[in-house]
C-alpha cells in the first residue's frame, strides 16, 4: 500500500542550493546581490542596449560632450521612475498595484507650486503639505482595497481619473510655475561632477533607494511585506497583519510619487496637467523587468533600479537613431510586453 | 508519557453552517503527552473540530477546557496563547522565502540598541541558529538558509513543524502530515511525531492513513458524521473496528464490502 501520490522525492535526503536566480531576500552583501542574482541579468540587459549606441551612433558614443549630456539626461530621465518604483516595487512584492501614480505626480508638482504660490508656504512646510495629500491618497487607495475588498486594478484606474481630473483643475492655465527660489535647487538643481552635470533628482533617487532597500532587506516590516506577497493567508496565519503592510506600501507609492512630482517641478520650474501621464506603465515595467515578481513575494529595489535605466534608455537610443515618437511609444511598448512575458515564463 | 488528566477536553461542543451540524455535541478529551489521533470520512467534522480547537472557528455551542480551565478563542493567536499550535494541511508556509524566515514569520526576533528597536531591524543571525535548533529537535536535515519552494516535501513539513515548535507549545496539532508525502517522507514524519512524544509534547494527529494511526498513536478518536462515534486505545483496536466506527457502526461485519474499497483507496487519497 502506498503512502502518497508524490513520487518519491528525496525526504531527509541532501538539501538543495538555495535558488540563485531568485532575487528574494537572502543575507548576501549588495555587491554579491548584484552580481550573483537576477539583478546580473538586468544589468547585462543594460549594458547591451547602452553599447548599441556605440555600434549605431559611433559619432556621438566617442564624443565626450555629447556622451556625457545623454548620460546625464537618462538619468535625471530615469530619477522620477526610480522615486516611484521604490513604492511600486514594495507594492507588487506585497501583492498590490497602483496604476494612479502617473497622475498623483501631476498632483504632487502642481500642488507643490499652488502651495508656494498662492498659499505662500515656505518649502519644507509645502513639502509637507505635498506629502501629506500623498498619505491621503495612499491610504484611500489601501483602505478600500484591504477592507472593502475592491481590486488594486478598479481601485487605482479610479483613483489614476479622479487625480487627473485635479491636475487639471489645478492648472487653469495649462501650467503652473514655482516660484524662484533658492530652496528648490535642494530638489532639481545640478551638481557638476567630472564634466558630468548631474541633477540632484538623481541623487534623491539613489539614496532612497539605499534607505529603503536595507528597510525591506532588514525591517520586520520588510520580511512582512515579502510574506503578504509570497503567501498572504500563511502570513496571516502567523500573525502578520496583511492589511496593515498593504496600506503602509499604498501610503508609501502615493507618496513617494508625490515627492517626484516636487523634485520633477523643482527641476523643470513648471508642470502640465498632463505631466506623468503613462508613467504607471512604465514604472510597472521596470520593476518587474527588476526581476520582482508581479504575483508577489520576490523583488528588490537593486534590480528595480536597473529596470529603470533599462526602461530609460530605449527612447534614448530611438531617438539618437532618428526614429519619431510614434515609433518609440509602439517600440517601447513592444519591449515591455516581451520583458514581462519573458520574466513569466523563465519563472515557469 | 501520557498521564491520565486530560490537557485538552471538549464538552458537547458543536458547529453549525447555516442548517448543516458540522459537528455536534462532540465530548473530546487529550491526555499530556499522548499522541491522540482524530479519524474520520470526509466531511466527518475533523477539520471543524480541530478548526475550533486552533482558534479558527467559534463553536456554536459547547465549552472547550485547557488544563481543566474554560477557554474561548477568538483567533489562532489565543489559542496559541494557551499552548496550542498547529501545523496546517497546506503547511502555511511562504514558499519564496528562506527557511529561516518561515521559521520566524511573524515573530523575527530583533536586534538590540535604540536603532534596532526603533526600526525593528531582524536579528538574523539569531533567526539562523535558533530555527537551526528547531530543525535538528525534528531531525530531518533542512539548511536554514535555503529557500523553501526547493525543499521536498518531507523538509517542508519539518519546516512547519520547526515553527510551530518556535513558540515552545504544550500541544500539537498536525492535520494530515503524511498525506502528500512519499512513503520515506511520511516516515520521517512519522519518526518525528514519536519522538517529539518522547519530549513531552502531546499530539493530535489528524489522518486519513489508519495504518499510519494505529502505528504512531496512542489513542484514536473517531469521527462520522459530526459526532464522536468511539475513542479506543490503539493497543486493544484493529483497523476493521476502525473503519466500522467511521462508517458510524457498532457492528464490524456490517461493513466488509465497503472495508474492501477503502483499502484500495487508502494509498491515493490525500
Amino acid at each position: 500500500m502506498s503512502d502518497g501520490t508524490e513520487p518519491a522525492a528525496s525526504d531527509g535526503g541532501a538539501v538543495d542550493s538555495p535558488d540563485t536566480a531568485s532575487v528574494s531576500r537572502t543575507n548576501d552583501s549588495i555587491f554579491e546581490n548584484l552580481f550573483r542574482r537576477r539583478e546580473a541579468g538586468v544589468l547585462f540587459g543594460f549594458l547591451v542596449l547602452f553599447s548599441l549606441i556605440a555600434l549605431s551612433r559611433p559619432d556621438i558614443f566617442f564624443d565626450w560632450d555629447s556622451m556625457s549630456g545623454i548620460t546625464a539626461r537618462l538619468l535625471r530621465q530615469t530619477a522620477p521612475y526610480v522615486i516611484i518604483g521604490i513604492g511600486m516595487t514594495y507594492l507588487i512584492i506585497g501583492g498590490e498595484f497602483d496604476l494612479s501614480v502617473g497622475s498623483m505626480y501631476a498632483v504632487g508638482g502642481i500642488s507643490f507650486a499652488m502651495f508656494l504660490n498662492d498659499y505662500r508656504l515656505t518649502v519644507p512646510v509645502a513639502v509637507i503639505a505635498v506629502l501629506l495629500i500623498g498619505v491621503i491618497v495612499g491610504v484611500t487607495n489601501g483602505v478600500i482595497v484591504t477592507k472593502i475588498g475592491v481590486p488594486s486594478l478598479i481601485v487605482t484606474i479610479g483613483m489614476l481619473s479622479v487625480l487627473r481630473g485635479l491636475a487639471y483643475y489645478l492648472t487653469p492655465g495649462g501650467s503652473r510655475q514655482t516660484p524662484d527660489l533658492e530652496l528648490l535647487g535642494i530638489f532639481g538643481g545640478r551638481t557638476v561632477v567630472g564634466g558630468l552635470a548631474l541633477s540632484h533628482q538623481m541623487f534623491w533617487a539613489i539614496g532612497l533607494v539605499i534607505v529603503f532597500g536595507f528597510l525591506l532587506q532588514k525591517t520586520r516590516f520588510g520580511y512582512h511585506v515579502y510574506a503578504t506577497g509570497d503567501d498572504q493567508e500563511a502570513a496571516e496565519m502567523t500573525g502578520i497583519d496583511t492589511d496593515r503592510v498593504k496600506i503602509l506600501n499604498f501610503v508609501l507609492t502615493a507618496t513617494l510619487a508625490a515627492f517626484a512630482g516636487i523634485v520633477g517641478i523643482s527641476y523643470f520650474g513648471s508642470m502640465f496637467g498632463s505631466a506623468g501621464s503613462g508613467f504607471e506603465l512604465l514604472i510597472i515595467a521596470a520593476v518587474v523587468i527588476g526581476g520582482t515578481n508581479l504575483f508577489g513575494g520576490e523583488g528588490s529595489l537593486s534590480g528595480m533600479f536597473l529596470g529603470s535605466l533599462v526602461i530609460g534608455i530605449i527612447p534614448v537610443l530611438l531617438v539618437l537613431n532618428g526614429l519619431s515618437v510614434e515609433i518609440q511609444e509602439f517600440l517601447t511598448g513592444v519591449v515591455i510586453i516581451v520583458a514581462v512575458v519573458l520574466d513569466i515564463l523563465i519563472r515557469r | 508519557m501520557s498521564t491520565q488528566d486530560p490537557i485538552l477536553r471538549t464538552e458537547q461542543l458543536s458547529k453549525r453552517f447555516g442548517n448543516i451540524h458540522a459537528v455536534q455535541d462532540v465530548d473530546f478529551s487529550v491526555r499530556e503527552g499522548e499522541v491522540m489521533a482524530l479519524v474520520g470520512d470526509n466531511g466527518a467534522g475533523k477539520s471543524t473540530l480541530i478548526k475550533m480547537l486552533c482558534g479558527v472557528h467559534k463553536p456554536s455551542n459547547g465549552d472547550i477546557y485547557i488544563r481543566g480551565e474554560k477557554v474561548s478563542f477568538g483567533d489562532y493567536n489565543d489559542a496559541r496563547q494557551y499552548g496550542i499550535e498547529t501545523v496546517y494541511q497546506d503547511l502555511a508556509l511562504a514558499p519564496s522565502q528562506s527557511v529561516a524566515a518561515n521559521v520566524f514569520l511573524g515573530h523575527e526576533p530583533t536586534r538590540g540598541g535604540t536603532i534596532g528597536r526603533w526600526l525593528r531591524l531582524v536579528d538574523e543571525d539569531r533567526m539562523v541558529a535558533e530555527s537551526k535548533e528547531n530543525l535538528d529537535r525534528v531531525k530531518i536535515p533542512v539548511d536554514p538558509e535555503a529557500i523553501v519552494s526547493n525543499l521536498s516535501g518531507g523538509q517542508q513539513q519539518a519546516v512547519a513543524i520547526a515553527r510551530a515548535l518556535q513558540s515552545d507549545p504544550d500541544i500539537l496539532i498536525m492535520d494530515e502530515p503524511t498525506s502528500a508525502l512519499s512513503i520515506e517522507g511520511a516516515r520521517n514524519v512519522l519518526r518525528v511525531i514519536d519522538d517529539l512524544r518522547n519530549q513531552g509534547l502531546t499530539i493530535i494527529l489528524i489522518s486519513h492513513n489508519i495504518r499510519h494511526v494505529l502505528g504512531i498513536a496512542d489513542r484514536v478518536s473517531v469521527l462520522a458524521q459530526g459526532k464522536l462515534m468511539g475513542v479506543r486505545d490503539t493497543d486493544d483496536v484493529t483497523r476493521n473496528e476502525v473503519i466500522a466506527l467511521m462508517m458510524g457502526a457498532e457492528d464490524e461485519s456490517e461493513f466488509e464490502e465497503f472495508e474492501l474499497s477503502q483499502s484500495s483507496d487508502e494509498g491515493t487519497t490525500a
